[in-house]
């Protein structure tokens, strides 16, 4: 009874929720025949969402594919093609409602035996990079055409319905699937969502089209031509848009402000967009120069964030002290105050730390915004006594060496996630392995808790709020501030501003229009 | 020695050359430090991902069998297949070889007209205002960074007048005049440094031909000057230009990799950006390969060249 009624509440939740996400642009308004050229920095390497590398080939592949749920602003799930959601049977499973009023691309119509499809392809997929994502489903369930129920393997899954609102969940159509065909490069009607790729050139230029059946949500799909061009040079994507050449621009770093400037002077619109993409400072607690807990404090300490924000990012980076928007459910409001600047006390943390002359290593990617902060940083420490050894290396392998506990320290961004529990195990349990081996264990046993989906909302983000408490406390992982975009458009675009997935700085555009 | 033999033996001296520069380049990347699977796989990789891809790609043999295999394909025409975005390497250098190939073309063709132009002026009116405009004008191209000059080039022309897309490539099928406009702006970039390199090397080369018993014998007669210069004298400074020419071919490919990122043309410099960037081993060798290939072709011309400039050469 109590689970049945969990289940209603969750689908009028759901319902309403819906109802209320969409901000539609107003119909009489929009010009069906409009096209938009959008530039993004990001470039496209495939189109198949089972197999995305990296994760800007997300906003391509969500203007062709929709998901099982979606974010909202807030990081909060909403309905996509599932219209509710429940956990059952004492969190042994996960049970989706789906629509029914959903054809894929090519006419094969959307149901339960659809999702089993591809959330089994997923799974299973050898070249598949969405395994981690579903791996708490242990079986899948048709229960009727439009019902599908997820058999989760036992304690795991709290994190699914998030999960399911990433690539994870996207839907690709079964007779796709079954021609097997690369979705990577020719997709073509595979898709469930907006528009359809009529022209793939990877890394370079994706056009699409209109969906050609008819589209379940009235709010999106309104262009007849969307191209997705991926221009590398900031300065060149503001003077696309400047030129008239571009109708939508990702602005980022120093051309931010001459984009607002021109914006302010009538040039176009421009929507600055906050993201939880944070510049980071990420410390081995485990290696021998860091193991002093007191002097991982007095780094935090020592480091004045607003300066960096300033000088590195010209003010368009958001001082924070962790990687989540500050409206995520999960967001604990206590971490302010044990990162703060105090260059006195972190001199007085130096001190009682009993390290002679404590040094470290900062490994850094040369030629990206991590070179000037982690110059800054290392004269900030100077000023403490703390003296911090520059590593230059190229990302990949930076990343490779603060994982493997061959450096100290790496400057980095650290992307938003769709859940807090992805960012634990990339920081924490798993990824980078910031914690030391006891802290880890322990960390791990929490971070099981709050993905056993017999949690409710409130006890899991209980649960996260004490483990980046932990965090910050131990000085691990140190937030510096984070990132915003500005988005150039023309001023007859509309729905810019009410894109959702702006927090992991992948906008989902496929509900913009061109007015009349 | 017969011509055609002569020019046989330098087209067959650039197999061990290609030879060369691959097995460089291959080493070069593979002794980068790092783990290239964990590079390609990306980010958020999983261990068995990152295992799958170092599988796929041989990459526990040794280089030597590496390459070995990677030359055996190669002679085959098979250059595989690019790891990022899994496209055969020679459809994505096909693609976008016209794109380099076209801005490269147009940028030599400015060089020769301004280079020229200035170089024979210069020369003619040698000491006169003129040649000491041509001459700072040179300076100045000697000095500007071509990206500076192509963002300064954009304002006027392509954002306040619309003279001129401010980025992007026109294909020629679109027709030609929006294929040279879209080429215009970066082609005047690029071929600002080699047009002032040209115009002083001309001014030099004409200079000297120009002090040889046999002009002034033409000018005794009554010859105009321009007419001397460009009957006899031209011909005869063209060895030294044309030397300069083929060095310069080789440097506009590597130049439009800036020129190209400005611009957002999508051509072989940021494919280079792209395949280094993601460590894409067969995308850098295909390109290092046409690169070569066209440099070796250039030289190859500059070669035949000569035997025409200086006929005296193909009795040698």
């Amino acid at each position: 009874m109590l689970t049945k009624l969990k289940f209603l509440l969750c689908s009028v939740i759901a319902a309403t929720a819906f109802s209320m996400a969409q901000v539609p642009v107003q119909a009489a308004e929009i010009d069906p025949e409009g096209s938009v050229t959008m530039a993004w920095a990001g470039p496209m390497a495939s189109l198949d969402p089972h197999v995305v590398p990296g994760l800007a080939d997300q906003i391509y592949t969500f203007l062709m594919y929709d998901r099982l749920l979606n974010l909202d602003p807030s990081v909060t799930l909403q309905p996509m093609l599932a219209k509710s959601w429940a956990f059952v049977d004492d969190g042994r499973a996960l049970v989706l409602q789906l629509r029914d009023d959903v054809v894929f691309q090519d006419g094969t119509p959307f149901n339960a035996e659809a999702v089993k499809i591809n959330l089994e392809r997923g799974k299973n997929l050898e070249t598949s990079t969405v395994k981690t994502a579903l791996q708490s489903i242990k079986s899948i369930d048709v229960v009727s055409d439009h019902e599908v129920r997820l058999n989760l393997v036992p304690g795991q899954g709290g994190n699914l319905p998030a999960m399911l609102a990433s690539t994870a969940g996207a839907m690709i159509s079964p007779k796709a699937i079954a021609d097997g065909r690369d979705l990577r490069l020719d997709p073509r009607d595979a898709g469930s969502g907006a528009y359809m790729p009529v022209t793939v050139r990877p890394n370079d230029t994706v056009i699409f089209t209109r969906s050609p059946v008819k589209y379940w949500d009235t709010h999106a799909g309104h262009l007849k031509k969307f191209e997705v061009r991926f221009v590398t040079q900031a300065a060149a994507r503001l003077n696309g848009i400047r030129a008239g050449q571009f109708d939508l621009a990702q602005i980022l770093g120093s051309d931010m402000q001459a984009a607002k400037k021109l914006a302010e002077g009538g040039a176009f619109a421009a929507h600055e967009a906050q993201t939880s993409n944070v510049q980071s400072m990420l410390l081995r607690g485990d290696r021998e120069n860091l193991k002093n807990v007191k002097l991982r404090q007095a780094i935090v300490h020592a480091i004045d964030r607003k300066a960096i924000a300033l000088a590195v990012f010209g003010g368009n980076c958001q001082v924070t002290s962790q990687a989540l928007v500050d409206t995520h459910w999960a967001y604990n409001k206590e971490l302010d105050s044990l990162s703060n600047y105090d260059p006195e006390k972190a001199a007085a943390l130096v001190k009682e730390s009993g390290i002679a002359s404590p040094t470290f290593d900062i490994v850094f990617s040369p030629g990206t915004s991590w070179e000037p902060q982690a110059n800054i940083i290392q004269g900030m420490l100077a000023k403490v006594g703390i003296n911090a050894k520059l590593v230059p290396m190229p990302q990949q392998d930076g990343l490779t060496a603060v994982r493997n506990g061959q450096s100290d320290s790496f400057v980095y961004v650290i992307v938003g996630t769709v859940d807090p529990s992805m960012m634990v195990d990339a920081l924490f349990t798993g990824g980078y392995n910031l914690a030391p081996a006891d802290a880890k264990a322990k960390i791990a046993v929490m971070a099981d808790q709050a993905v056993n989906p017999k949690q409710t909302p409130e006890q899991r983000a209980a649960i996260y709020r004490d483990i980046f408490k932990l965090g910050a406390e131990n000085a691990w992982y140190f937030p510096i501030c984070a990132s915003k975009v500005v988005w150039a458009h023309k001023k007859n675009i509309s729905g810019v501003e009410d894109a959702w997935w702006y927090f992991a700085s992948l906008p989902d555009f496929r509900g913009i229009a061109v007015n009349k | 020695m017969a011509v055609p033999i002569l020019l046989l033996r330098r087209l067959l001296g650039a197999v061990p050359l290609l030879l060369v520069v691959s097995f460089v380049v291959f080493l070069l990347v593979g002794l980068t430090p790092g783990d290239p699977a964990a590079r390609i796989a990306g980010e958020n990789a999983t261990p068995e991902r990152i295992e799958m891809i170092r599988k796929s790609l041989n990459l526990e043999a040794n280089l030597a069998v590496r390459y070995g295999d990677w030359l055996f394909a190669a002679a085959q025409g098979d250059f595989g297949r690019s790891l990022a975005t899994s496209e055969p390497v020679v459809e994505l250098i096909a693609r976008r070889m016209p794109i380099t190939f076209s801005l490269t073309a147009a940028a030599l063709i400015v060089s020769v007209v301004l280079g020229m132009g200035g170089g024979i002026i210069a020369a003619i009116w040698r000491d006169s205002p003129i040649d000491r405009i041509v001459g700072a004008l040179s300076s100045l191209g000697l000095a500007l960074p071509s990206f500076w000059v192509a963002m300064i080039l954009v304002v006027p022309l392509a954002i306040n007048r619309t003279w001129f897309p401010a980025l992007g490539y026109v294909s020629m099928a679109d027709g030609v005049w929006p294929w040279l406009r879209s080429l215009t702006l970066p082609a005047i970039a690029l071929a600002l440094l080699p047009s002032a390199e040209m115009a002083l090397q001309v001014r030099a080369a004409l200079i000297e031909t120009l002090e040889k018993d046999y002009i002034l014998a033409a000018r005794a007669r009554g010859l105009s000057v321009i007419s001397i210069t460009l009957k006899h004298a031209l011909k005869n400074a063209a060895i030294p230009v044309v030397t300069v020419l083929g060095f310069r071919i080789a440097q506009l490919l590597g130049g439009s990799v800036v020129i190209e990122s400005v611009f957002a043309l999508n051509g072989l410099g940021t494919l280079a950006i792209t395949a280094a960037l993601a460590s894409d081993m067969p995308v850098l060798l295909g390109l290092t390969m046409v690169t070569t290939l066209a440099v070796v072709l250039v030289n190859f011309l500059v070669d035949a060249s000569y035997l025409y400039f200086n006929p005296r050469g193909r009795r040698a």
